[in-house]
């Protein structure tokens, strides 16, 4: 402790903490002579008595993301392989899509299919509010009534949107592995799919781990914008606390500081078992 | 010959079925397409000249807030990335913090912070405040990008310029940049593409670019696919366009070298 301490004090001044200090200051200056003129009452009880409602965001969100991790993943894998197949069908299939899909932004994405799924391929499948009402399994999967519907579609759309990405993850990792081991696993008697499930993909999902840790992260990112189509998000909820407490810095502030707990986690949560698998296996 | 002709037969077999299955559930919904009345959003003739329609606009305002933060976040990534290296203990954990919280949290949550409480305390006005937001949330990804290829130059290319008697700043200038910024291309062009499918986060503010105008017009027409596809067709060939325009530079770049 004292050591830090004397540390600190001793510590000498680079050229470069003297600029990020002072623009620093500058900024937080500017920002308080600023806010004089801007009487804000800052009122936190109001937004934390809000904390279930935070909450149920929270685990909507989670939902949202291990539906859209589930669907982006199984998807991706069956497009990577589509793209590495000899089949000119698939891999024209999986060559479209992945790049109609890579090209677009998520929120127009998810505005066209979300629209198609809820509105039209939904009350095919008989999926109606009523369904969620009855079923107890239905609603503590995916939530109450008319937005367990919401929220099946919106997790749909964005497993669909992810596994473009996933896809091209996968399908760059499979490509690093040498052609050496399809030779050798064919040369053993192995057919195309046992040799791609059980000699090259554990090899391929070893290597592009810490993409698909990355891209897992913006997966999670990304589920904030189904609160635009109206599923009750931790966004969403940070909408609802605002419209009725108008306490609007506190909920924004919170809402920030719940992703980035959620997401600064998994970060960590990542590169920890990276490091597990890099002894491992490479 | 005999296995090409089998292909073939399965590649159409299941393209046949792919597009049955996609005909079947376009058609036989109660979606009554109108293609027709599309088109005027695009362009109008009238009066013997062609005129701009909403489309247009909106891609116009939506290029304008890509090429602002493009140019931003490369300024941000580029200082970001310069603290980050500094021999400053208090820049590099600058660097180190905004990098996390940025890339932390999602583009939306940051926009609806700037906008509620960062912009009417400075006075920004929304479409400000979206390129600023853009460029702050890529600047941090730009700045891990320069930080890469400044890493990937090999450390012997430091130390044998220290030992030509150059110093630190000329050895970045003459000697690493030059390295360096071939291998920042292909990452700056992804970094445009992204920019470019944030930048239609920017709606929820009102800033009138693509994707709002395409909002107003399904509220006033209830042409709900035909616009959302015709927006995505735009932003298709916009993206496109950035990905041929880098690939043509990261050719010169290798003829120059």
């Amino acid at each position: 402790m004292v050591n830090i301490i004397k540390n600190i004090l001793n510590y000498k001044w680079h050229i470069s903490d003297i600029i990020t200090t002072a623009i620093l200051i500058m900024f937080i200056s500017t920002i308080l002579v600023s806010s004089i003129d801007f009487s804000y009452e800052w009122n936190w009880s109001t937004p934390l008595g809000y904390m279930d409602l935070f909450l149920i965001g929270l685990l909507n969100t989670l939902r949202l993301f291990f539906m859209s991790m589930l669907i982006g993943i199984t998807f991706g894998l069956s497009l990577a392989i589509f793209r590495i197949s000899n089949n000119h069908g698939l891999n024209l299939l999986g060559t479209v899509y992945i790049n109609f899909v890579r090209n677009i932004p998520p929120l127009v994405f998810l505005f066209i299919f979300y629209f198609f799924i809820s509105e039209q391929i939904f009350p095919k499948l008989g999926l109606t509010p009523e369904l969620f009402e009855n079923f107890t399994a239905l609603k503590w999967l995916f939530g109450e009534g008319v937005y367990g519907a919401n929220l099946i579609s919106a997790g749909i759309c964005l497993g669909l949107f992810e596994s473009a990405f996933f896809a091209e993850i996968i399908r760059g990792a499979i490509k690093s592995v040498p052609t050496g081991q399809y030779e050798a696993s064919l040369g053993l008697g192995f057919n195309y799919l046992q040799t791609i499930r059980k000699i090259i993909l554990p090899q391929a999902l070893a290597k592009c781990y810490p993409s698909l840790a990355g891209q897992s992260i913006i997966a999670l990112k990304n589920t904030s914008i189904a609160s635009l189509i109206s599923v009750k998000d931790l966004v969403f909820s940070g909408v609802e606390v605002v419209t009725s407490t108008r306490s609007i810095f506190e909920a924004w502030i919170i809402v920030a500081i719940i992703y980035f707990i959620l997401c600064f986690t998994m970060t960590k949560f990542f590169n920890y078992c990276e490091k597990k698998i890099e002894n491992k296996y490479i | 010959m005999k296995k090409n002709i089998k292909q073939y037969i399965y590649s159409s077999i299941i393209l046949i079925t792919v597009f049955y299955v996609l005909y079947e559930l376009f058609s036989t919904n109660n979606y009554p397409w109108q293609w027709y009345s599309v088109w005027k959003y695009f362009a109008v003739y009238d009066e013997g000249k062609w005129w701009a329609g909403e489309f247009i606009f909106g891609m116009e305002k939506t290029i304008y807030i890509v090429l602002s933060s493009i140019l931003l976040s490369f300024l941000i990534g580029i200082i970001i990335a310069i603290a980050g290296f500094a021999k400053g203990k208090i820049a590099n954990g600058f660097a180190k913090l905004y990098v996390t919280f940025v890339r932390n949290t999602p583009v939306l949550v940051q926009i609806y912070l700037t906008y509620f409480i960062l912009a009417p305390i400075l006075g920004m006005d929304r479409f400000i405040t979206g390129i600023i937001v853009l460029s702050v949330y890529e600047g941090a990804f730009v700045s891990e990008i320069i930080r890469g290829a400044i890493e990937s130059v090999n450390r012997g290319q430091w130390e044998a310029s220290y030992s030509l008697g150059i110093n630190r700043f000329y050895t970045a200038q003459k000697v690493i940049l030059p390295q360096a910024i071939r291998l920042l291309i292909a990452p700056m062009t992804n970094v445009s593409i992204n920019l470019l499918k944030h930048s239609s986060i920017v709606s929820v503010i009102a800033v009138q670019d693509l994707t709002t105008v395409g909002r107003d017009l399904i509220s006033e027409t209830y042409l709900t696919m035909e616009i959302w596809i015709a927006i995505a067709f735009l932003y298709w060939s916009l993206s496109s366009i950035f990905a041929i325009i880098g690939r043509i530079i990261e050719k010169q770049i290798k003829w120059n070298n």
